[in-house]
């Protein structure tokens, strides 16, 4: 189950070590970013890397107090781990907010937004590459 | 549909929390939810469902585990919910507040029995026959505040015919128990005696964007 052998997305990559393997799978295996909580979201491979825009990740509230501080800077894409509902170790479904969108969570700890799923738009998940944990020495 | 190598599952079972709003059925749902250095907004923005995969018996089975987002409140947990549920988690609160301040009532327990047995109708009323059910106790670790004694439960329990457990989300006591439990017999229920139901395919059918997410993957293939 859930090890602790897991570093945030900036550490993982600036380590040298590949995100990706062929057709831009996801090369590990992916956890919930928490220290205290690690819990296994998906596997290795159960993910494809796209790019949608960083927006949608915007909470429609009020409160602001998940925002991660280091996606502060604004830009118009980011990368996703793309891939379909069942291919999720475990993952939480918001209920959809006004947008339509159904926000992702860590079904152990509840941390996230960690991605979104568009109702109106693909039917598909995205996970956040930069708000999730990588396994490492595998 | 889902038929890639990382994706492959065998079973796919979907599951729902029935009960009073505050028994804590969210609390079910995210583990450390009621923790206060869980940094979440999902409590407010409310879950829908959980994906959640376990493995029984070598199989690798996806758990769909629903919860009714504060319908309950309205009184709205009509058949659209109760659609393609196979098993459902009947949900109490042991420390239940609104029995206790009750001044009608001089039994604290009477009032949340009342309350039991309503779900329980709504139950056998809009869900599909057979469905496994399993009625919980939550908020068993607050031994001070706990009114509802585990053997009324039990007897509750007894009485519909069902099984029966204690749990705590928030000291994480039996509450992977409750959920195996449960998957364990609707496994066995549709899928072992498998040729003694007609009609588990339906019952595979579940996703909320009619996706299918059963077909092609569930108990029938």
């Amino acid at each position: 189950m859930a090890k602790n052998a897991s570093v945030p997305y900036k550490q993982f990559v600036e380590s040298g070590n590949q995100l990706v393997v062929e057709d831009k799978h996801n090369a590990v295996d992916i956890y919930c970013p928490q220290p205290y909580c690690c819990s296994l979201i998906m596997r290795a491979k159960a993910g494809q890397l796209v790019e949608r825009p960083k927006s949608k990740l915007n909470i429609a509230s009020n409160d602001t107090s998940v925002t991660d501080d280091t996606n502060a800077e604004v830009e118009a894409m980011q990368q996703y781990w793309h891939l379909s509902m069942m291919a999720f170790e475990t993952i939480a479904f918001s209920i959809p907010v006004v947008t339509g969108l159904q926000y992702l969570y860590c079904t152990e700890c509840g941390t996230g937004p960690l991605g979104y799923q568009d109702s109106a738009g693909e039917a598909e998940c995205f996970i956040a590459v930069d708000r999730v944990g990588y396994a490492t020495g595998t | 549909m889902t038929t890639s190598k990382s994706a492959a599952y065998d079973y796919l079972i979907k599951l729902l929390l029935i009960g009073d709003s505050g028994v804590g059925k969210s609390c079910l749902l995210l583990r450390f939810s009621d923790d206060s250095f869980t940094p979440s907004f999902i409590t407010t923005i409310g879950i829908d469902f959980k994906i959640r995969t376990i493995e029984l018996d070598g199989k690798r089975i996806k758990l769909q585990i629903w919860d009714t987002a504060g319908q309950e409140r309205f009184r709205t947990i009509t058949t659209a919910y109760y659609r393609g549920a196979m098993g459902i988690l009947l949900v109490y609160d042991v420390t239940d507040e609104r029995s206790f301040n009750s001044i009608l009532l001089s039994h604290p327990a009477y009032l949340l029995e009342v309350n039991i047995r309503n779900w329980f109708s709504n139950i056998e009323q809009h869900a599909s026959e057979g469905v496994n059910k399993i009625l919980i106790g939550n908020k068993c670790d607050w031994l001070e505040k706990k009114v509802i004694a585990k053997e009324q439960g039990q007897l509750l329990a007894d009485e519909f015919g069902i099984k029966f457990l204690e749990t705590s989300a928030k000291a994480n006591t039996n509450v992977e128990e409750a959920f195996f439990t449960l998957a364990r017999d609707i496994k066995k229920r549709l899928i072992d005696n498998h040729s003694q139901d007609p009609q588990p395919r339906n019952r595979l059918d579940l996703d909320p964007n009619g996706q299918k997410a059963g077909q092609g993957t569930g108990c029938c293939k």
